[in-house]
């Protein structure tokens, strides 16, 4: 997998952008790659400087969505390519990866990862306890065990815990 | 790790299926909230790739389901899922089933009630002006006369107020017991019987609760079953002389003019209606 826009050789033609993570790492990036993503553009056509600071996007994730950008800028790769290396890219993360990842595409306004990125987290919730996804978004439950208990029972029919899943 | 915002939490929550998002309103107040809000309902409803065509079957105690759109397109083989509906268990082995109108089903299962009372057609529908979803029971009274329209007893339930009305009797003489009624351009369609047993198809509009009659096509006095394609209304004509039929759509609804012939049939008996 690339993970950098290196691989080929930077021409006077192809301008590059260097994007900087939260964690002080610097990522050199094609023009054509960064203007994918919507925030970068707009940054790119304000400012003549080609040093650009994430504040809010480390290392990891900053890597993977630069890979995903410049997969998507390279002309070389034909659609089918490109839409099986978008189901490659989010199987087999982890929630919590993913979590990272579609905060940072929706910051960076990379539209088509960001809807990749949510239906995958909305397949892995689908047949999640309510606990676990108290447990995952951080959420404090403020039912009274009552009001909870009221709810479940008008909704009884959808719940069919022996299909749920806590892990 | 930051919050994720909630404009982001919803647009995770839409790629959701209507039934994990039931239980989801257990996850917290504002979860709670933001399923139940009518944007967050209308955007759901909306979205792409939700299933158009659905056939409920009903055995035993159970419901189960067709996505049809899967069998058209033959992507894959056609599967029987279970239904998941608030009777599930319970002695219920008939239900009439309408629908979907934006995903929601009207399923009426028989009640026993008095002996010469009884549903003689119920139906289910959208009002988009009141952005409400409506059921329309008739019942008649079998003491009456039969081709006596004054027994013809109409009451409507808005799902919004949660309360029945009754509205003036139905106009016209029911041509057949259990046809299928289809909502299009937010009324109810029935095919009835005219003078000098003609049919004429006859609209309950679901905002002004008024009856009017649908222009037919033209030349066209055959028994016909009605239904809806892609928004529009169809009626399947008998084509007595070579047991086949003319499937046509009206493609603006109201206008005469604009009935078409989709399919011309010879030779076939409809297995479908």
């Amino acid at each position: 997998m690339v993970t950098t826009d290196e691989k080929g050789p930077l021409t006077a033609k192809k301008k590059s952008v260097i994007i900087r993570s939260c964690d002080g790492d610097e990522f050199l990036v094609s023009e054509s790659a960064a203007v994918l993503s919507t925030s970068l553009k707009k940054i790119l056509e304000e400012k003549e400087d080609r040093l650009i600071h994430l504040s809010d996007i480390d290392n990891k994730t900053l890597a993977m969505v630069i890979a995903y950008l410049s997969t998507h800028a390279d002309d070389g790769l034909s659609d089918d390519l490109k839409r099986s290396f978008d189901q490659e890219f989010v199987s087999g993360k982890e929630f919590d990866v993913l979590k990272y990842l579609v905060l940072a595409t929706d910051t960076l306004q990379v539209t088509c990862l960001c809807y990749t990125v949510a239906k995958k987290m909305a397949d892995i919730m689908k047949n999640k306890l309510v606990e676990w996804v108290r447990r995952e978004f951080d959420i404090q439950n403020d039912y009274t065990p009552e009001a909870e208990a009221e709810i479940r029972r008008l909704d009884a029919w959808a719940w069919d815990d022996r299909q749920l899943e806590d892990d | 790790m930051a919050e994720i915002p909630e404009d982001l939490i919803v647009k995770i929550l839409l790629l959701l299926p209507a039934l994990t998002l039931l239980r989801f309103r257990c996850v917290s107040k504002k979860w709670r909230d933001l399923i139940d809000s009518p944007n967050f309902v209308k955007s759901h409803l909306g979205r792409p790739n939700k299933a158009h065509s659905m056939m409920v079957l009903f055995r035993y105690d159970c419901a189960y389901y067709v996505d049809l759109t899967s069998v058209c397109n033959a992507i894959d083989p056609p599967v029987l899922k279970q239904l998941a509906y608030p009777w599930h268990g319970k002695d219920c082995n008939y239900g009439d089933v309408a629908g979907p109108y934006n995903g929601l089903f009207g399923i009426y299962t028989s009640n026993p009630g008095p002996d010469e009372v009884r549903t003689w057609s119920w139906g289910f529908g959208y009002d988009s002006n009141s952005d409400d979803y409506k059921v329309v029971i008739i019942t008649a009274n079998l003491k009456s006369a039969w081709d006596d329209t004054d027994t013809y007893i109409v009451c409507v339930y808005s799902l919004k107020s949660g309360l029945w009305k009754r509205i003036g009797n139905f106009p016209y003489f029911l041509a057949d017991q259990g046809q299928p009624v289809v909502c299009v351009d937010d009324a109810l369609h029935w095919k009835v019987e005219g003078p000098d047993r003609s049919y004429l198809i006859v609209a309950l509009h679901l905002g002004k609760l008024e009856y009017h009659l649908v222009p037919q096509p033209l030349l066209k006095a055959n028994n016909f079953n009605l239904g809806v394609l892609d928004g529009c209304l169809y009626a399947i004509y008998d084509n007595m002389n070579d047991h086949g039929f003319d499937l046509l759509v009206m493609k603006e609804y109201g206008v005469e003019e604009s009935w078409t012939l989709l399919i011309a049939s010879t030779g076939w008996r409809k297995s479908f209606w």
